[in-house]
């Protein structure tokens, strides 16, 4: 298969187990990162870095279960490593900002995980990763590096917070 | 819907066309990384972690800690039963703790955090050991006698199979260099809205060019004087530099005006006497204890220093006209409406070809009124106003895709500036008729031209505070079904300040008309930052004092990269004012301004040269929509 001799040509084809796995979480992790970052093209390229170490693995991570677990715990990994250098270099001058949608599209899911990146870092990935996709308890603890307990916790108190940051945010109600 | 919904919808993709074509460029852009990486022979996952985390079958401990160690984090783990405290090494280095330290306690921990951290920290270890929750906390090291580091340290209960609390697992992170550079950070912004501040209070007290006070202190100033006893107001108009301007470029005429000005100064030189520039062409005079007699003779000196300089090459003289008021009359009069009377003994003198008028003191802001307006309405009647239309150059495309209008108002074979006119017809409120004249030229001109032109046109304060001003725009447009994307209105601070409110709802109006809002001069006032957080601009104009000089200032270019860097944080456009060196455009491209005016892109040009007679531009689209 063309796919894992030399090099990878998209086929196009949605069944293709790499491509699916693209299609289903790249802009799913890119979501997932801003609950850490607000630099949308910082989080473009670790997300793309992270498909091409999956794609240059695959014969491994398509064995795993669940790839999107390695897929979460390796861009959570990349975004912070990336950070930490940035943090290195020499600061520049800059007015904070509310972050803006990159998009344009007044996308939901880019507007939630807006809202989502007012919780702690790790308590919004937790709610991410237990509540918007379907992971369990212990598989967020897994890829987060942290106790059962905290991810519990942080369910239950994230859930809460954020409900008061959906009602600051007055969101349009339904049917408006 | 439910917040379960909600948070389901946050990892949903976008069921558009647009995300499926993203989604192919993405695995594009990966073949092609893939392969360029295939034929240099580099492994991307050099140095990641590649074991599925989902089999993970450790402990939490143990799991928690070899993560943390992959992370480049130092970790701890506390054990309730025993009171034995572990650390990795990392910890160990970043406590100051080297090989010869065996027994890691907690006393000796706490030895090394800052001591007005420890009560923050063993509080909040505390109480998460109590409630079995986790807890965060930032705080110092000292080491090494005086070094300092700064810690993020995450720290969670470990729970039995009865979730009874037997121990905490923590993990610290060194975010010195990240604390340090925040607060340079802070320390920067703070140093540039100061600079920002300072810069706008120079320019709002003095000219820029000349040294000379401004309108606003010179106003300021005879406020104060007419307390004092009688004394003369004079206004000295230029005429003859549109000329100047035309045949050397803005530096020609600024070096005559600078010129004149020294001269000026050298007539006016004692004390008490007060020298402004209050327009572009527009000299103001403030002489106590001066008769109206006394201030003729002055005005003829003043008019023989304009009578020696030479327009060009020595062939036509510079001429200039004066207009001049008493007061001190017993009347109360301000600052501001003594210049008005001034400026129209100046206007006086223009329409009758005299050197100089001598005014007089209205005695009220009605029969001002009446007479500002008669300027105002003969200027539309008898077509004085006119309009020229400067380009805009997209630096991304570089292809002028706007054009600024510009007003100019003949008076004789002079072009007069707004400057010399405007705030005058904004205090008498007349200014309305003025921004609704405008309004109407630039619908009519939209309506003549080209489907991708684009007009930015100034707003006043007057204006925006009139809530049937909107109504007005949306008429007009309406009227010649002029799409209204193509029209931005720019609105300078001076507009904005105790109009908030009101600007807030104008804005909103217009935006969801579809037109674009701009804030104009940026950078010029004290203010400029709150009123970009407070209203909904599309575009800023970072004002022309911060660019003229971008290629040889540092201080300016630290400015404008920042203004660029936080407009494109807010997803607001910007536009480079006074572009006046080559050299600056590519300076500004790489600041990421998206727009660069002034005279290294495009001069003004009237906008009957530019897109055909204005008038027949109107009449064609007067017959269009008839």
């Amino acid at each position: 298969m063309a796919r894992h001799s030399l090099t990878y040509q998209p086929t196009g084809d949605p069944a293709d187990p790499f491509e699916a796995l693209y299609r289903s979480h790249s802009h799913r992790l890119k979501c997932y990162l801003r609950t850490r970052s607000s630099n949308w093209h910082l989080i473009e390229e670790v997300v793309q870095d992270t498909f091409l170490v999956a794609l240059a693995k695959w014969p491994q991570i398509r064995q795993y279960e669940k790839p999107g677990g390695w897929l979460y715990k390796a861009a959570d990994l990349k975004l912070k490593e990336r950070l930490r250098r940035e943090a290195h270099c020499e600061p520049r001058a800059e007015i904070r900002a509310e972050p803006v949608d990159p998009y344009g599209t007044a996308d939901a899911s880019v507007a939630i995980s807006e809202l989502l990146a007012q919780l702690p870092p790790r308590m919004a990935q937790v709610l991410y990763l237990s509540c918007s996709l379907d992971f369990t308890s212990k598989e967020v603890a897994q890829i987060l590096g942290i106790t059962l307990n905290t991810v519990n916790t942080y369910r239950r108190d994230g859930r809460r917070r954020f409900r008061e940051i959906l009602e600051r945010a007055d969101l349009p109600k339904r049917g408006a | 819907m439910d917040i379960d919904e909600i948070l389901r919808l946050a990892a949903t993709p976008p069921a558009t066309a647009w995300h499926d074509a993203q989604v192919r460029k993405g695995l594009r852009q990966l073949e092609q990384r893939h392969r360029e990486l295939r034929r240099s022979g580099r492994d991307p996952a050099e140095g990641v972690e590649l074991a599925d985390p989902l089999r993970d079958t450790d402990d939490e401990a143990a799991r928690i800690a070899r993560q943390a160690e992959l992370a480049g984090l130092g970790t701890f783990t506390w054990t309730a039963k025993t009171n034995l405290l572990s650390w990795s090494n990392r910890l160990a280095r970043m406590l100051g703790f080297g090989p010869e330290v065996t027994t890691p306690s907690v006393p000796l921990c706490l030895e090394r955090v800052h001591y007005q951290d420890r009560e923050l920290l063993t509080h909040q270890l505390e109480q998460a050991w109590r409630t079995a929750s986790t807890t965060e906390v930032q705080h110092r090291i000292v080491r090494d006698g005086d070094e300092i580091l700064h810690l993020h340290t995450f720290v969670e209960v470990l729970l039995d199979d009865a979730d009874t609390p037997v121990g905490l697992v923590g993990t610290a992170q060194d975010v010195t260099e990240l604390v340090r550079n925040q607060q340079e950070l802070a320390r920067v912004n703070k140093r540039l809205e100061t600079i920002i501040s300072t810069v706008g209070e120079s320019l709002a007290d003095y000219d820029p060019h000349t040294g000379l006070l401004s309108r606003r202190r010179f106003v300021s100033e005879l406020d104060r004087a007419v307390d004092h006893g009688p004394g003369i107001v004079l206004l000295l108009g230029l005429a003859g530099l549109g000329e100047v301007n035309r045949a050397q470029g803005p530096e020609g005429g600024d070096r005559l005006v600078e010129q004149v000005a020294t001269a000026l100064k050298r007539v006016i030189d004692a004390p008490g006497r007060l020298l402004a520039r209050v327009g572009g062409t527009e000299f103001a005079v403030l002489i106590p204890g001066v008769s109206m007699d006394g201030g003729a003779a002055i005005a003829a000196d003043l008019l023989d220093v304009v009578h020696t300089r030479y327009l060009s090459a020595g062939r036509q003289r510079l001429d200039g006209r004066v207009g001049l008021v008493e007061y001190g009359q017993g009347r109360p009069e301000s600052g501001e409406d003594l210049l008005i009377d001034a400026d129209l003994a100046l206007y006086e003198a223009k329409d009758t070809g005299k050197d100089l008028a001598s005014g007089v003191l209205y005695a009220s802001r009605r029969a001002r009124r009446a007479q500002w307006r008669e300027r105002v309405e003969q200027a539309i009647r008898l077509d004085r106003f006119e309009l020229h239309a400067q380009p805009l150059l997209d630096l991304a495309t570089n292809r002028v895709t706007r054009h600024e209008l510009l007003l100019r108002l003949t008076e004789g074979n002079e072009l007069v500036t707004p400057s010399s006119f405007l705030p005058t017809a904004e205090r008498l409120g007349l200014i309305g008729e003025i921004d609704r004249y405008v309004v109407g030229q630039a619908a009519e001109l939209l309506a003549t031209t080209p489907a991708d032109l684009h007009l930015q046109i100034n707003i006043s304060g007057g204006s925006v505070g009139d809530e049937r001003f909107a109504s007005f725009i949306e008429e007009r447009l309406d009227h010649y079904a002029v799409d209204p994307a193509r029209l931005t209105f720019e609105l300078t601070e001076t507009a904005l300040i105790g109009n908030v409110t009101a600007a807030r709802e104008f804005a909103d109006r217009l935006r969801a008309l579809g037109c674009q809002l701009a804030l104009d001069d940026f950078g010029s006032g004290y203010a400029s930052l709150t009123y970009l957080r407070s209203l909904p601009f599309d575009v800023v104009k970072i004002d022309g004092e911060l660019v003229k000089n971008l290629t040889s200032n540092k201080g300016d270019q630290v400015i404008v990269e920042s203004i660029a860097r936080m407009c494109a944080e807010l997803g607001v456009r910007t536009v480079a004012e006074c572009v006046e060196e080559a050299g600056a455009l590519e300076r500004l491209r790489g600041y990421r301004v998206d727009f660069a005016q002034g005279w290294a892109v495009g001069r003004e040009i009237p906008v009957r040269d530019l897109f055909g007679t204005q008038k027949a531009a109107s009449r064609r689209a007067r017959h269009r929509t008839a």
